[in-house]
């Protein structure tokens, strides 16, 4: 099955950029499953498909103001962690003016290696 | 207030509940689909299917001031209004495409309509719901094209066999809803269910001849689970009039009967119980809570 790169703009007045990939068997079905993959949440404003290792681009006909759907989608968005490290610094401040320090984990600055794995 | 007392509540759910309920299935194709951008497709479809149905159970609360959630998930099986087509099991990526293709049509005829109701908070929600119902028809007929088209003798006979299972079921998308008089009278629903069958079993009927798969509509009536039995019974306690699609005069046309017909009354069939244990379960542990 043909690889197909997707492009799309993100604003008016902005290049085609690759965002992402998809297989298909010809450019009509490529263009479908790119908009159905990469362009139903407000992305962009125009995009298309151009097979690897060919130049052409074959550009999707929806205009900007429909592309991506037009209705609430706000719940896919990950808010819940909004607002949580600035809450955290404000907290090691209060504790820092009392004498206290949080030591919180910290990632190894190294990759382990093989040879620290028991086996 | 009830649907008896407002008729307008009858259509309202009639519409939410198909999109809710199918949107449902379209979501159980995550993780399954053929390959992976169809995943990501009947998601999509799916949520916007969902958010159709959000739009529309916001009309409902403003007239019950019941919330979105308590529509949704807080009603019992028989409550729910949603065509027997709808919730039916995906079954194969045949039958889940002739689905697709009957439902989106059908959709499509009824809501080309109901954008010039004369009740306009409908209207300016239908108009919205167009927008993306496009992206659901293209979907559908592309892959009805490709499935149709022959080039997998497979891919055909799966799209014939879904197809035949379902269009009879498709039908009753258009079974007249509780007090339809009085909306047509009032401008509500611009035009009667029985006439908007009609355009879209001409509408079909043309393109499946064009494909030359109109022999689905001769023999779907042989399939349905709702059909009379060789033996003349019948399920559920109302006789249900044989299925109805005749060719007269170059047209396909209804010729007066409905399969699979009683959603709009909440008469479901046995695929509905376990899709609403699944769909409400985590609303009836935790009842109103928020998220």
């Amino acid at each position: 099955m043909p690889v197909w790169e997707v492009l799309g703009r993100r604003t008016e007045g902005d290049p085609f950029a690759v965002v992402g990939g998809v297989k298909a068997p010809d450019a009509e079905m490529a263009l479908l499953l790119a908009r159905e993959t990469h362009f139903r949440h407000k992305e962009g404003v125009s995009y298309g498909v151009r097979r690897r290792g060919e130049g052409h681009i074959h550009e999707g006909t929806w205009p900007a103001n429909e592309l991506g759907g037009v209705t609430d989608r706000s719940y896919r968005r990950q808010e819940g962690y909004v607002g949580v490290g600035a809450q955290m610094k404000r907290v090691h401040r209060e504790l820092a003016a009392r004498g206290l320090v949080v030591r919180g984990p910290t990632p190894p600055s190294t990759r382990s290696s093989r040879d620290d794995v028991d086996d | 207030m009830t649907e008896d007392a407002d008729p307008r509540l009858a259509l309202l759910l009639a519409l939410a509940d198909d999109e809710l309920i199918i949107g449902h299935r379209h979501a159980e194709w995550t993780g399954w689909a053929p390959h992976i951008e169809e995943d990501l497709a009947f998601s999509s479809i799916a949520q916007d299917e969902l958010a159709h149905a959000r739009l529309l159970y916001g009309l409902v609360g403003a007239m019950t001031g019941q919330g979105e959630d308590e529509l949704a998930f807080g009603r019992a099986p028989a409550e729910y209004r949603n065509a027997v087509l709808c919730e039916r099991p995906n079954r194969d990526w045949g039958y889940s495409i002739a689905r697709q293709y009957l439902y989106d049509t059908a959709d499509a005829v009824r809501l080309a309509a109901l954008v010039h109701s004369a009740w306009k908070e409908l209207a300016d929600v239908v108009a919205l719901m167009r927008l993306e119902e496009r992206y659901h028809l293209e979907h559908a007929r592309a892959w009805f094209q490709r499935m149709a088209g022959g080039a997998s003798a497979t891919a055909r006979d799966r799209l014939a066999t879904g197809l035949t299972a379902a269009v009879g079921e498709a039908m009753a998308v258009f079974e007249p809803i509780a007090g339809e008089e009085a909306l047509v009278q009032e401008g509500v629903l611009p035009r009667p269910s029985e006439d908007l069958l009609s355009q879209w079993i001409a509408e079909i009927g043309a393109e499946l001849e064009a494909a030359s798969l109109d022999f689905v509509l001769e023999r779907h009536a042989s399939l349905g689970e709702l059909v009379p039995t060789g033996s003349g019974e019948m399920q559920g306690e109302t006789a249900l009039a044989p299925p109805g699609i005749g060719h007269r005069e170059g047209r396909w046309v209804h010729d007066g009967g409905f399969v699979g017909a009683g959603g709009r009354r909440g008469r479901h069939s046995d695929d509905f119980e376990p899709l609403w244990e699944e769909m409400t379960s985590l609303y009836r542990a935790h009842p109103g809570a928020r998220w």
